[in-house]
C-alpha cells in the first residue's frame, strides 16, 4: 500500500481531559450565528468551541467542534449557520455540520499551515489561502455534499501569489477577492474568472488584515507595518493612510456602509476609526494581550474580542454619528471608551514549560498561571494537580539518578501536551525497564517496552483481522493498563501534515479500522497487533580487574586488551547481574581467591550464604556501584561518555 | 642592559646602523580623506631634487636640524655603547622635530583641506620604498604586510603597544631587581622629561629582555614591529645614500614568519596560504598582546601601590578579565566607556571620529588599549520576527570582517550594501521555532550593523563550494556610502553620516583556490599614517600621575609621537597607490588602478580581488 516515497509516518497523542471546555491557548477567530445568538470560536489548541451570546450568567459553553490537530487559524459560517469552514495549521481545510458540531469533510489540499478564509455570502463560495501561497476557491454546497463514496471536488486556483498568505477578503457578491502577503503588496482577483486585477503597493510589511465594502470598490487593509489603508479599488490607489495604533495592526471589522472600520493588533487596542475623516477616533477597550480577531454582536451596537491569551469579551461600542475621542475619553483615569466589558468567556491555562523526568514516563508541566502538574505519559493521564508551587524545586525533587533511553517528543503548541512518540522502531521503542520497577506488576525480573505498551494501548480498540495468537485467542492491549478512550490518536506526517485523526475508543468502528489500515505503520501493526517483541538495546563494554588496571589511561596503555574482557549486554541489565557474571565466569575459577577455589556450579545456585554483589565489587570510574543501577545508568550518570564504556571487578575482602 | 643579544641576528647589526636618521619626518594629520599635497612637498624638497618647488609656507629649519642631530648621533653607530649613552643622545634628536609645532599645524590645515588631492606625477617615483623578500610562498605574509603597512594609523597604535610593553616590562622588572642596571636605566628614563620611546629603546628592550619570559604572541607582535621598523630603517637608509634613486635592499621577515609559526602552526612549512587566514591570525596576536599588556598594567599599579588616578578603574576590569573572553572584555570596557561619557556629555561616542572625546583619549593612552577592536571590529545584529506573535529576538555579536559573495547579478551603486544588509524569510521546511508560540511558524530574518569598524575589512567570496573560484568581476568602488544601521535608516535624500574609501586591495592571482599569488595595492597617503594629534601626548595626565611617570608623557604639547620615527613608512611627496608585489614595490597612477579594477581592464590580468580594505570618514 501506499507509495515507495511515502514518508515516515508519526504516532501522536494528546493527554487532556475528556470534556476541555475552555480555551486552552488563543482565540484565533471568530464568527457569530445572530439567528441561533451562537458565537463560534476557532482556538489555537486546535478545538472550535460554540457559546451562546444572550445575556445572563450561566455557562455559556456549548460544544466543542475537534478534529484539527494544529492551530485553527481562521473558520468562516455559511449556509446561513448550518455549516462551519475552518482553516488550521494542519494543512487541512475542515467543513463542519455547526449544529451538530460534527466534522463532515476534510480538505487536504493546502500543502502548508492554512491560514486565512474568505467568505462571498451571496454565492456561498469561500477561499482558503495559506503560507504555500496558493488560494483555492470552494463552491460550500458541493463541499458539504461531499460523502465517504463521492469525495471529489473540483476547486479553482488563483494563481500569481509569490509569497506566504496571511489574509483574504471577499465581497458578498463574490466579485472581488484580495489577499495580503509577506510581500508587502495588496494582489486583486475577479474570482468569477480567476483574472488578475491589480497589485496594490503601499505597506511596509506583512497585510495581516483585510476587508472588502460590499461592491467591491473599496477595501480596507491592516498591516504589521502599524498602518491601516483605505484603497479605491475602482482607482487601483491607496485613498488614506490611518495610524491610529502604535504597533501592528492584525484584525479589522468594518461596519455595514464602510463609514466606519474597527481595528485591533499588538498593541492591545481595540479603536473605531471613521474611514474618511481618520482623526475621528475612539479607542473602545484595552485588552489584556494582543487582539487577533473581531466580530461584531447581533445588534452591531458591541464587538466580540479574541487576543492570544484564551479569554474572549464582548465590549461595547460607542455610538458611531457623533466620534470624538475628547468625548468619551474619562479624563486622567482611562484613555478608553470602556473599561469593563459587557460578557466576558474565561478561557483556561496553556502549559508554556515542561520537563521530562529522568525516568522517561513522567512530565511536570507549569502554565500561564505558574500551576504545575505532573503527568504520566504511559498512561496518557493526568497524575496530580500541584497547584502554584515552585516548578524548579518539584523538578528537583522528582530527580532520580536513573537512565532511561528517550522514546517521546513532548509539543506544547496547543497549550495542551502533544506526546510524538519516536519516528520509528529504534526510536520509540527503545525503552526497557523493569515493570516492577514501572510499578506494573509484582512479579520480579520482567522487563517491559514503555513505547511497545503503550501503543498496544493506543490500539487496542482496532479490530485488526491478525489480532489473534497462536491459540487462536483475542490477543486485546497490553496485560497491564489502559489509556483514556477519549485520547485524541494522530498519525502524521513526520514534521508536516496530519494523515489521521481519532479517538482512541473509536478506533473499533469499521471505518475508522480501514483507515488505519492505511495510516498505521507496520512496525507499529508488528507491536501494537502481533504483539511482535521489540529488539533489546545492547550495551557493549570492558570488564577489566580493578588490582591490575585502575583507571582509563591504564587501559589505553595496555597495548592488547583480550577479547574476554569485551562484553555485551542489555543495556538495563543490572550491575547484580555483571557481578554474577564475574563470579562465575572469572573469580569462580577460584585463581584469584584460594579459599573459594570450587568449581562453577556451586558459585552460582546455592550460594545461599554470600551473594556475587557482595563477593565482588564493580566499579566505574573509580566509584564502587549499586548492584542495583543498570549499565546505562552507570554509563550515563558514571562513565559519561559513549565510548569504550569500562567496568571494573575487584573480589571484596572478606 | 646586555645588548649583545642584537648583535644574533643580522638585522639586529643593522638596526642601530640606521636608527640615527630616524627623526627627520613630522608626523602628518591623519585625516581619513587626506591626501598629501603641496606642504609635504615642501618638507620634502630637499631630499628630492626633482620634487616641485616649496609652497609659500617658508621652509622650515626641521631638516637641518635632524641633519645636525643625525651627526651628533654617528658616532653612535660604530661601536653597540651602554644603554645609558645611547638613550642620552636619543633624547636630544627627538627635540628635532618637536621645535617646530607650526610645521604640524600647517600640515593639519592643509590635510584637512586637501581632499582628494591628485597623483603628482612621475617624479616622487623616486622616493625609495622598501620592500619584501619572498621567503618562498609568503606572498600571503607580504601582501598583509604591505597592506598593513599603509593602514591609516596601523602602525602608530601598534608603536604604542610596543613601547608601551616594553615600557611596563621593564618598570615591573626594575621593580623586581632594584638594584640591577636595568633599574638604573629605568630611573633614567623616569627622570628625562621630553623624550619618547624610539624604536632602538624598543627594539633593544624587547630582545634584552630575556624571551623567555615572554608569550609567544608578544614575541609575535614585537616581531611584527621590528619589520616595519627595519622596512623604514631601509628607506632611510636609501635617503640617506648619496645616490639618490638607490632602491632598498628586499628586507626578509622571516623573524616575524618563525615568530608566527611559533603562536600558529598552520603557517609551518612553506606551503601557500590564505592571506585573510594571515590577518585574522595577525590581528588576533596583537589583541591578545592589548591583553596582556593590560593585565600587565595593572599588575604594575597594584605593585606600585601608590596613586591611583590614572588606571585605577583597570584594575576592576582585569580582575575580572581572568577568564572573560575578548568580547565581554571589551563590553565591559565599553560600558564603563558610556558609563562615563552619559555622565559627563551627551555627545555620541565613536572611536572612529575625527576628534575623538576626552575620554577616548584617555581611553587611547591607556597601556593595552584593545586598538584592533576599536579599529577592526564592527557589530552584527541578527534579528529574527516570528510572523505569528511578530517577537523579535535579537543577537549582536562581533565581525572582523564582511564576506559578500561574488553573486550572479550586479547590484549597481551599492555593491555591498545589499548583500551585507540581508533579510530572509524562514519558511516552508526551514521555519522558525519561536520559544513564544513554542511552534514552528514563519518568521523573517535580517541582518544590519549597529556599528562598523574604522578599518572595514571585505572579503570577497570566491568560493563555489569545489576548489573552483570564481572569477567573475565584482566592482570594487573606490568609494562607498556607509551602511551601518544610522546611516542606512536615514531617509534617502539624506546622506550617510559616514562612507568608506578604499585604502588597499588584496589581489589573487589564479585559477584555483588551492595556490596562485597575491598581490597588495595599498594608498600611500603621501605621509606617515601617524595620528595627526597623537593621543599619546596630548593625555592630559595629573602632575605626578601613574601614567606619566609610568611613561613619561611629557606635558608640553608634543610634537607628534615617536611612532613616525620609528616604524611608519616615510612620507611621500604625494599620495598614491603603490602595487606591491613582493620585492617588486612601485607607485602607480590612479588610472591605471581604477583599470585594474574595472570589469574590462586594459592590461588583462588573472588577479581578481580578494580583500578589499576600506577607511571610514566623516562626512561633513
Amino acid at each position: 500500500m501506499g507509495s515507495m516515497m511515502r514518508k515516515k509516518t508519526q504516532v501522536s497523542f494528546v493527554i487532556r481531559d475528556e470534556e476541555e471546555r475552555r480555551h486552552k491557548n488563543g482565540v484565533s477567530s471568530l464568527q457569530l450565528d445572530p439567528v441561533q445568538g451562537r458565537l463560534y470560536s476557532a482556538g489555537r489548541d486546535g478545538i472550535i468551541r460554540v457559546w451562546h451570546t444572550g445575556a445572563g450568567t450561566q455557562d455559556r459553553y456549548i460544544q466543542s467542534m475537534e478534529h484539527h490537530t494544529d492551530w485553527v487559524n481562521d473558520i468562516v459560517l455559511c449556509c446561513g449557520g448550518k455549516n462551519l469552514i475552518s482553516a488550521s495549521s494542519d494543512t487541512t481545510v475542515k467543513v463542519w455540520n455547526a449544529p451538530k458540531g460534527f466534522c463532515m469533510s476534510t480538505l487536504r489540499t493546502h500543502k502548508d499551515y492554512v491560514r486565512t478564509l474568505a467568505y462571498a455570502k451571496d454565492k456561498e463560495q469561500v477561499a482558503s489561502a495559506g503560507l504555500d501561497r496558493a488560494i483555492f476557491l470552494w463552491d460550500v454546497n458541493t463541499l458539504t455534499a461531499l460523502t465517504a463514496s463521492n469525495n471529489t471536488v473540483t476547486t479553482s486556483s488563483l494563481v500569481g501569489n509569490k509569497e506566504s498568505i496571511y489574509s483574504l477578503a471577499m465581497n458578498p457578491p463574490g466579485t472581488i477577492i484580495v489577499s495580503g502577503s509577506t510581500e508587502k503588496v495588496l494582489r486583486v482577483w475577479d474570482p468569477r474568472n480567476c483574472s488578475r486585477l491589480m497589485k496594490l503597493r503601499g505597506h511596509a510589511d506583512n497585510v495581516k488584515a483585510l476587508v472588502v465594502s460590499r461592491d467591491g470598490s473599496q477595501c480596507v487593509s491592516g498591516s504589521s507595518d502599524g498602518t491601516i489603508k483605505l484603497w479605491s479599488l475602482s482607482q487601483q490607489r491607496c485613498v488614506s493612510t490611518i495610524r491610529v495604533h502604535s504597533e501592528a495592526v492584525w484584525a479589522l471589522l468594518a461596519t455595514e456602509n464602510f463609514s466606519h472600520i474597527i481595528s485591533g493588533g499588538r498593541d492591545r487596542l481595540v479603536i473605531v476609526t471613521e474611514l474618511r475623516n481618520p482623526e475621528n477616533f475612539v479607542i473602545v477597550c484595552e485588552e489584556t494581550a494582543p487582539i487577533l480577531k473581531l466580530c461584531f454582536t447581533a445588534d452591531q451596537q458591541g464587538v466580540w474580542v479574541s487576543t492570544s491569551d484564551s479569554d474572549i469579551q464582548c465590549w461595547k461600542l460607542p455610538p458611531l454619528t457623533n466620534l470624538n475621542s475628547e468625548t468619551y475619553y474619562n479624563s486622567d483615569v482611562s484613555k478608553t471608551y470602556q473599561t469593563q466589558s459587557l460578557y466576558h468567556i474565561p478561557g483556561g491555562r496553556a502549559i508554556k514549560h515542561y520537563t521530562v523526568l529522568n525516568d522517561k514516563r513522567h512530565i511536570l508541566t507549569k502554565d500561564t498561571a505558574n500551576n504545575v502538574v505532573l503527568y504520566d505519559v504511559l498512561k496518557a493521564c493526568k497524575v496530580e494537580d500541584l497547584g502554584e508551587v515552585d516548578y524548579d524545586e518539584e523538578i528537583k525533587k522528582r530527580f532520580k539518578m536513573v537512565y532511561v533511553p528517550n522514546w517521546f517528543n513532548v509539543d506544547l503548541k496547543t497549550g495542551m501536551l502533544t506526546i510524538h512518540l519516536g519516528q520509528d522502531e529504534t526510536d520509540c521503542l527503545s525503552a526497557w525497564v523493569s515493570a516492577k520497577e514501572a510499578g506494573l506488576t509484582s512479579e520480579n525480573d520482567q522487563k517491559v517496552n514503555f513505547g511497545a505498551l503503550l501503543l498496544q494501548a493506543l490500539l487496542e480498540h482496532w479490530n485488526h483481522p491478525n489480532r489473534v495468537n497462536e491459540a487462536g485467542q483475542k490477543v486485546i492491549g497490553n496485560n497491564y493498563f489502559n489509556v483514556p478512550i477519549h485520547t485524541p490518536l494522530i498519525f502524521s506526517e513526520v514534521g508536516g501534515r496530519t494523515l489521521y485523526r481519532l479517538q482512541v475508543g473509536d478506533a473499533g468502528g469499521e471505518t475508522e479500522g480501514n483507515l488505519l489500515m492505511e495510516t498505521v505503520p507496520s512496525w507499529v501493526v508488528d507491536v501494537a497487533i502481533e504483539m511482535a517483541a521489540p529488539k533489546l538495546n545492547k550495551l557493549p563494554f570492558y570488564l577489566l580487574s580493578h588490582s591490575s588496571c585502575q583507571s582509563k589511561q591504564d587501559r589505553q596503555k595496555k597495548v592488547s586488551v583480550t577479547f574476554q574482557d569485551r562484553l555485551v549486554a542489555n543495556d538495563f541489565i543490572q550491575c547484580r547481574k555483571v557481578a554474577e557474571h564475574v563470579v562465575e565466569k572469572i573469580v569462580g575459577g577460584g585463581d584469584v581467591n584460594g579459599a573459594s577455589a570450587s568449581g562453577k556450579s556451586n558459585a552460582t545456585e546455592d550460594s545461599g550464604n554470600d551473594a556475587p554483589e557482595e563477593r565482588v565489587e564493580l566499579l566505574c570510574c573509580d566509584q564502587v556501584l549499586d548492584p542495583n543501577m543498570d549499565l546505562r545508568t552507570v554509563r550515563h550518570f558514571i562513565w559519561k561518555s559513549n565510548v569504550e564504556f569500562t567496568l571494573h571487578y575487584r573480589v571484596s575482602k572478606q | 642592559m646586555p645588548f649583545n643579544s642584537v648583535a644574533e641576528t643580522t638585522q639586529g647589526v643593522r638596526k642601530p646602523k640606521f636608527s640615527l636618521s630616524l627623526n627627520r619626518n613630522n608626523a602628518k594629520v591623519l585625516s581619513d580623506e587626506n591626501r598629501d599635497t603641496e606642504n609635504k612637498d615642501s618638507k620634502e624638497s630637499n631630499n628630492n631634487k626633482e620634487n616641485r618647488p616649496a609652497n609659500k609656507r617658508p621652509p622650515s629649519n626641521t631638516y637641518s636640524n635632524t641633519l645636525n642631530a643625525a651627526k651628533k648621533l654617528k658616532p653612535l653607530t660604530k661601536p653597540l655603547q651602554a644603554v645609558e649613552t645611547q638613550q642620552g643622545l636619543e633624547l636630544v634628536v627627538v627635540e628635532g622635530p618637536s621645535a617646530s609645532p607650526a610645521m604640524l599645524n600647517g600640515h593639519h590645515q592643509s590635510d584637512s583641506q586637501s581632499v582628494g588631492g591628485q597623483y603628482a606625477g612621475s617624479a616622487q617615483w623616486k622616493t625609495p620604498i622598501a620592500t619584501l623578500s619572498n621567503l618562498g610562498n609568503t606572498c600571503y605574509l607580504n601582501s598583509v604586510l604591505y597592506t598593513l603597512r599603509y593602514a591609516p594609523r596601523f602602525l602608530h597604535n601598534l608603536h604604542h603597544l610596543v613601547s608601551d610593553l616594553a615600557s611596563v616590562e621593564q618598570k615591573l622588572g626594575s621593580i623586581r631587581l632594584k638594584s640591577s642596571s636595568l633599574g638604573r636605566s629605568a630611573a633614567g628614563l623616569a627622570t628625562s622629561g621630553t623624550r619618547s620611546w624610539s624604536s632602538k629603546d624598543l627594539l633593544s628592550l624587547g630582545q634584552s629582555d630575556s624571551n623567555a619570559g615572554k608569550s609567544k604572541i608578544q614575541i609575535a607582535t614585537e616581531k611584527l614591529h621590528e619589520t616595519y621598523f627595519n622596512l623604514r630603517a631601509a628607506e632611510s637608509k636609501c635617503i640617506n645614500s648619496s645616490s639618490s634613486d638607490a632602491n632598498p635592499e628586499p628586507y626578509p621577515p622571516d623573524a616575524f614568519l618563525a615568530a608566527l609559526r611559533e603562536v600558529n602552526s598552520t603557517f609551518d612549512g612553506n606551503r601557500q596560504q590564505d592571506a585573510h587566514e594571515l590577518l585574522v591570525c595577525l590581528l588576533d596576536n596583537i589583541r591578545e598582546t592589548c591583553r596582556a599588556l593590560s593585565a600587565r598594567a595593572s599588575r604594575l599599579q597594584l605593585q606600585e601601590n601608590g596613586d591611583s588616578n590614572g588606571l585605577g578603574r583597570q584594575t576592576t576590569i582585569d580582575g575580572e578579565g581572568g577568564k572573560q573572553t575578548l568580547g565581554n572584555l571589551r563590553k565591559s570596557w565599553k560600558k564603563r566607556k558610556e558609563a562615563k561619557e552619559a555622565r559627563a556629555t551627551d555627545k555620541r561616542s565613536s572611536p572612529t571620529e575625527e576628534r575623538p572625546s576626552e575620554h577616548e583619549h584617555d581611553e587611547r593612552a591607556r597601556p593595552g588599549w584593545d586598538f584592533v577592536a576599536d579599529d577592526f571590529e564592527g557589530t552584527m545584529v541578527v534579528r529574527t520576527m516570528c510572523l505569528e506573535c511578530e517577537t523579535v529576538t535579537e543577537k549582536a555579536q562581533a565581525v572582523w570582517e564582511l564576506c559578500v559573495p561574488v553573486g550572479e547579478e550586479d547590484t549597481g551603486e551599492e555593491p555591498f550594501r545589499a548583500a551585507c544588509l540581508s533579510s530572509e524569510y524562514l519558511r516552508d521546511q526551514n521555519k522558525y521555532w519561536c520559544e513564544r508560540c513554542l511552534r514552528y511558524n514563519e518568521a523573517r530574518r535580517s541582518v544590519a550593523y549597529s556599528r562598523l569598524p574604522r578599518l572595514l575589512v571585505l572579503q570577497l567570496k570566491r568560493f563555489s563550494g569545489g576548489m573552483e573560484k570564481i572569477t567573475r568581476h565584482a566592482p570594487t568602488p573606490l568609494l562607498m556610502p556607509c551602511f551601518c544601521e544610522p546611516c542606512a535608516a536615514r531617509a534617502a535624500d539624506h546622506p550617510p553620516a559616514h562612507r568608506y574609501i578604499l585604502w588597499a586591495v588584496i589581489m589573487h592571482l589564479g585559477q584555483t583556490l588551492t595556490g596562485g599569488h597575491y598581490v597588495a595595492y595599498a594608498r600611500d597617503s603621501g605621509g606617515e599614517a601617524g595620528e595627526p594629534r597623537c593621543a599619546r601626548g596630548e593625555a592630559a595626565a595629573p602632575p605626578g600621575s601613574f601614567m606619566r611617570t609610568l611613561f613619561n608623557r611629557p606635558r608640553a604639547p608634543p610634537a607628534g609621537c615617536a611612532a613616525r620615527d620609528c616604524c611608519v613608512p616615510r612620507a611621500r611627496p604625494a599620495a598614491c597607490w603603490l602595487a606591491c608585489d613582493d620585492d617588486l614595490v612601485k607607485p602607480i597612477s590612479n588610472e591605471d588602478f581604477e583599470d585594474l579594477l574595472s570589469a574590462e581592464p586594459k592590461m588583462r590580468s588573472a588577479a581578481t580581488p580578494y580583500l578589499l580594505f576600506y577607511v571610514k570618514s566623516e562626512v561633513g
